[in-house]
């Protein structure tokens, strides 16, 4: 059942390129044809040659066939090479679109490994398995039919020998392939298990050395290694077999047709055509064997990646919008949240932010506190009461608009390859180099940008890795510098940075909040204490809010959080 | 495989791990070369068969009983080649596998003797890589040096002897085929490889955008710049697309223009013969069937041969990446050293100097830490806090000065008993996949479960392990991820203390804890764990102010070393610090 609509689908998928498809149909079928006349005209001249007759016209027209049929496989190759690879990149692009579309949850939960592989691999697998199956299949099945009727034309009795040997070899291959394929999936189990066994230790080598873990680590790597061994050469004998084999029974049917086409006193050029025709009739079937396990492996992976296309999206964006300048006002109604629907985090907040608050969010490790960015961001949607901005709720507003609103850092910096210039316009495509210079300047990036080996144009590695996590993180600031959002949000914006230029940064801060709502998430009493307003989390839920000083007096979980966590920072 | 003279060797200190195997490497290709024989022998006898038979029947003779015993001869060796073959195939598989596990062996063991400066030089990735594909590629050319590199050559040139030997002129064409069909290959090798090369570095710049769009996807959202991140996937896809039709087509011109050689070879021999025949009367028709058959056998083994070639290829390179690691010699040799002289000073560092990428990282550090005492690193972000520590348990050498542990210089210890000496809770906590247990016990495989707890309460893990399904025995998932940052952080503690070491680093290593959280762990470290000389780094001044002697790093110096209040006293840069985070110069230990 399934599996019928992921085929159908993937001949959806292909349906875009109908016209080259019937294309290279018609041009298969054609070269096959060609170069199946061939043995034929082979066998003619043969007996022509020693019936003394002319033989130089078969030969030229002999010529022509291969000439046709050449031509017509090398077109029709390139023109499957082409739909394959245009399937693959649509599907490519139209999976990249789809997570645009999908929530932050999906990202979350899902390896990225895993999502990375469906773009590679499997993608891979469905373009090599449309690619050959589309030539292999059509031009499989057509020389199997033609060579079939070139030889019931040439001798029906010997055709039956033929038709015994050759399916015969087709099945042997089939069971020795069930075999391995069983061998394989086992091998592939292990080494997938070996490899991740290594890549866990190699990349914790700084622990493995500490502890003193290398020999024992070695000897459970020996004990992984050895089933690695057992399942491998299983596998690797099976699928050995499988060209000896048909090897032998190809041989096998080729002496068989060769003696009995004697028997019925063939002439020598029939039995050079008909043992031609005999090959072209039994390769078809080996290739066929390995190609439904191509067509198998591509069906898996199309089923991965439509899995991947079916993922629920995001609901679609709202139509209100806020006022050109908001002021800020933020207010909770009754919200609800859950991840994963089932354990609610959020039970019932209420709560109201005025216009240029700083917010500090509180509250023990792992308490939440990121839960709070990920509702006001969108980036998760409440399971029920609402979010308000300037009395507009933001569910009602498009996710862009609402997250123009805000600058945002994050205690993970992230950084994509490409100059240190262009990380800092992506806030800001259209800033001047004057902007960008000052935004880095505020974040005090400056300095060390100008100490890079090109300054704002030196290249930044995949991920940011030729940067220490400090110097990643100021770069974070001063992209975010760049844009002057009304609401801003700051989670940890300096846990890498180091101590001095945390003090200076954290001045340039108190500036730019001025007047502005802010979130904060810190760890330092002195900066939580300035705050408007304290937001204490535990157990993903709002606990308490209020001032400084009205959570002391309510002697609740601020009060003995203050008391255990800050009371060696004062004196 | 050839190899250019400056290069050391990379065949020889490979090929020895095949030693154990040796009878099987060489019985294995010489079936294989039966088989050939008999696969070779075969047509040639079909042919004659045919030849004869026709004379028979012309002669009018009885030809069926001849017909009938031929046949059964026949069978019989295309039989005895399948028997053979197979038992090559055995060996072969037996062979290769044999030689990869034990190089996959031989190689992990060497990767763990790597020291830091070794692994940071080959990166991680590349080390995984070379243990599984490059292995496995070497492996793979085993299995090929038994089944083919015999074979197919020899199919090849036995053809070509044979045909010259049924008939001169006729085999003539292959001679003239054969030198075409490698043109070919070679054109369209070297057309196409460049492509391919090029169309993995882009398939590579593609990956790497997804992967950038995965991880972060909060601040490109943040930003709203979806539509320009959809926009910059489809050019590059595009351009992807482009390089890889471009590649694939000029690989795939091999195929036509390979049988465009073939055809026009089986042609020439109708032809010649034709004209042979017409003139001269001595070609049988047996012949030109046996010539036809030898020509597609022998282009057949010419691809099989090219393959192998690029096969080959691909193992050279394999192999040098492998060789590359196992000629290593790591920079952390093992001392002799098992006990340290009692009574001299715990840690002491004497006019230590470590460089790193020709880059000073430590000057000149100089101090001396007595047993049982708390020792507290302070210092900015790449003020070398961290390898400091790396020096004591031989992480990285000092290049100059040294480094003692219980009045022996550490490069006189063996590894073993000098690690066993430091148990350290690095910056980046690495759990492994197994048990809370396992992982607690890595430093200690016979610490008992009592143990095991009294460390983890200590560490305030205790309460969350039993939290768990399962408690002690409950699983870890692969780096731990199924724990918060602050619970593998509390697991990492826990496990090096259940060590039982008599140092113990902290390398920040409460960053991801709350305050609470983190001063109730330091207290419980000082409370019970009595004797243990304590390295605690730290941004935070109220981590390291109680401790009998804190050394302020500045920039690879000792800016300062001594307690708390004479440091705020003399010290500027750690006054400095503890102004930042509003500390003051008094405290318990004034």
């Amino acid at each position: 059942m399934k599996k019928e609509r992921t085929f159908r689908r993937l001949l959806r998928l292909l349906g875009g390129s109908k016209k080259t498809l019937l294309a290279v149909f018609a041009l298969v079928l054609l070269g096959n044809t060609a170069l199946l006349l061939a043995p034929k005209r082979i066998g003619s001249t043969i007996d022509a040659i020693f019936a003394g007759e002319p033989w130089l016209s078969l030969l030229l027209s002999l010529l022509l066939f291969y000439g046709i049929g050449v031509l017509f496989q090398w077109l029709s190759a390139r023109l499957a090479v082409r739909v394959a690879q245009e399937t693959a990149n649509t599907l490519r692009k139209s999976l990249f679109e789809k997570l645009s579309r999908l929530p932050l949850s999906y990202f979350d939960r899902t390896p990225h490994g895993d999502v990375i592989s469906r773009f590679t691999n499997d993608v891979e697998a469905v373009s090599d398995g449309l690619n050959s199956s589309i030539v292999q299949l059509i031009s499989g099945v057509s020389s199997i039919l033609i060579s079939l009727g070139f030889m019931l034309y040439l001798d029906v009795r010997v055709t039956v020998v033929v038709l015994i040997a050759t399916p015969l070899c087709f099945f042997v291959g089939r069971a020795i392939t069930k075999y391995g394929k069983k061998r394989f999936r086992e091998q592939a189990k292990i080494l997938g298990d070996v490899n991740a066994y290594a890549e866990e230790l190699i990349s914790s080598a700084h622990t493995v050395k500490l502890f003193r873990y290398e020999g024992r680590s070695a000897e459970q790597f020996d004990q992984l290694n050895k089933k690695l061994y057992d399942a491998g050469y299983r596998a690797q004998f099976a699928s050995a077999l499988v060209n000896p084999t048909t090897r032998f029974v190809n041989n096998t049917a080729y002496v068989l047709v060769g003696i009995f086409a004697l028997l019925v006193r063939m002439s020598p050029g029939s039995i050079a055509a008909f043992l031609n025709y005999m090959s072209q009739f039994s390769k078809p079937f080996n290739e066929i064997t390995s190609l439904t396990m191509q067509v198998q492996s591509a069906m898996a992976s199309a089923r991965r990646l439509f899995a991947l296309l079916d993922e629920p999206e995001m609901s679609p964006d709202g139509t209100r919008s806020l006022p050109e300048k908001p002021n800020g006002e933020i207010d909770f109604e009754q919200v609800r949240f859950s991840y994963d629907g089932k354990t609610p985090l959020i039970k019932s907040c209420t709560m109201h932010i005025p216009a240029g608050t700083q917010v500090a969010i509180v509250g023990p490790t792992g308490a939440g506190k990121t839960t709070l960015i990920n509702l006001l961001m969108r980036f998760y949607e409440l399971d029920g009461g609402k979010i308000t901005i300037d009395g507009v709720d933001i569910s009602n507003i498009p996710r862009n608009e609402l997250r123009k609103q805000f600058g945002m850092v994050l205690q993970e910096s992230w950084l994509f390859a490409g100059t240190v210039r262009e990380n800092l316009l992506f806030a800001k495509p259209n800033a001047t180099d004057g902007e960008m210079i000052a935004a880095a300047k505020a974040a005090h990036a400056h300095a060390f940008i100008e100490r890079l080996p090109n300054g704002y144009d030196t290249r930044i590695e995949e991920e940011g890795s030729n940067l220490s996590a400090g110097q990643r993180q100021l770069l974070a600031i001063a992209r975010m510098m760049l844009v002057d959002r009304p609401m801003l949000i700051l989670d940890e914006a300096t846990s890498n940075v180091d101590i001095v230029t945390e003090m200076r940064i954290s001045k340039t801060f108190r500036e730019i909040m001025r007047g502005k709502t802010t979130f904060l998430i810190a760890h330092r009493l002195s900066t939580i204490r300035e705050c408007g307003m304290i937001l204490v989390m535990e157990h993903g839920d709002i606990v308490e809010y209020g001032t400084h000083d009205e959570l002391l007096a309510q002697h609740g979980i601020y009060d003995r959080l203050y008391q255990s966590q800050f009371r060696h920072d004062t004196t | 495989m050839r190899k250019t003279e400056q290069s050391p060797p990379v065949i020889r200190p490979l090929a020895v791990y095949l030693r154990p195997f040796l009878w099987k490497c060489i019985a294995g290709p010489l079936c294989k070369l039966f088989e050939a024989i008999l696969e070779l022998y075969m047509p040639l006898r079909l042919a004659g068969v045919i030849d004869r038979v026709l004379e028979m029947q012309t002669a009018g003779e009885p030809y069926r009983d001849y017909v009938l015993r031929e046949g059964a001869i026949l069978v019989g060796i295309v039989a005895l080649g399948l028997c053979s073959a197979i038992l090559c195939q055995y060996w072969a598989s037996q062979v290769s596998q044999g030689y990869g596990t034990k190089l996959r062996s031989v190689l992990y063991r060497k990767i763990q003797s790597l020291s830091h400066r070794e692994l940071d030089a080959f990166g991680t990735p590349s080390l995984i890589n070379r243990l599984t594909a490059d292995v496995n590629a070497l492996q793979n050319a085993v299995a090929m040096l038994i089944r083919l590199v015999i074979r197919a050559p020899f199919l090849c040139i036995g053809g070509i002897v044979m045909a010259f030997w049924m008939q001169a002129r006729l085999a003539l064409v292959i001679l003239f085929a054969v030198p075409l069909l490698l043109l070919a290959m070679a054109l369209v090798t070297r057309r196409s490889v460049p492509l391919h090369a090029e169309t993995q570095k882009k398939n590579d710049r593609l990956t790497a955008i997804l992967r950038e769009n995965l991880s972060g996807v909060r601040v490109v959202r943040a930003f709203t710049r979806t539509e320009e991140q959809e926009e910059r996937y489809r050019e590059n896809a595009d351009d992807w697309m482009r390089s890889a039709v471009r590649a694939n087509r000029a690989g795939i011109l091999l195929s036509p223009l390979t049988q465009l050689i073939l055809n026009f070879a089986v042609v020439l021999i109708l032809a010649i013969s034709g004209w042979l025949f017409t003139d001269h009367g001595d070609v049988s028709s047996g012949d030109i069937i046996a010539l036809i058959n030898y020509v597609n056998q022998i282009l057949a083994a010419v691809l099989v041969v090219s393959n192998l070639v690029v096969l080959y290829a691909k193992a050279y390179v394999s192999a040098k990446r492998v060789c590359e690691v196992l000629r290593t010699e790591p920079e952390t040799q093992d001392g002799e050293v098992t006990e340290g002289i009692p009574g001299e000073a715990a840690v002491r560092f004497r006019d230590v100097s470590f460089s790193y990428h020709e880059k000073n990282v430590l000057e000149h550090i100089s101090f001396t830490v007595e047993r049982g005492m708390t020792v507290g690193l302070i210092g900015g972000t790449g003020s070398g806090k961290s390898t400091l520590t790396h020096l004591l348990s031989r992480l990285y050498d000092c290049t100059d000065g040294e480094v003692l542990i219980d009045g022996v210089n550490v490069r006189s210890y063996t590894l073993e008993a000098l690690r066993r000496k430091i148990a350290v809770v690095p910056q980046e906590v690495q759990l492994f996949s197994g048990t809370v247990a396992e992982n607690l016990s890595l430093g200690d495989p016979n610490a008992s479960r009592e143990t095991l707890e009294r460390a983890s309460r200590i560490a305030q893990a205790d309460g969350f392990i039993r939290e768990k399904e399962n408690g002690y025995d409950a699983s870890v998932a692969r780096g731990g991820r199924n724990f918060s940052g602050g619970q593998r952080q509390r697991l990492a503690i826990a496990r090096a203390i259940a060590a039982g070491s008599e140092i113990l680093v902290l390398d920040d290593a409460t960053s991801a804890l709350d305050y609470a959280t983190d001063a109730a762990v330091r207290e419980g470290i000082r409370r019970e764990l009595h004797g243990v000389t304590l390295f605690m780094i730290s941004q935070r001044v109220s981590t390291v102010r109680h401790a009998d002697l804190i050394l302020v790093l500045d920039d690879g110096r000792l800016a300062g070393a001594g307690k708390h209040a004479d440091l705020y006293r003399t010290c500027d840069a750690y006054r400095e610090i503890c102004r930042s985070q509003n500390v003051t110069g008094e405290g318990e230990n004034a």
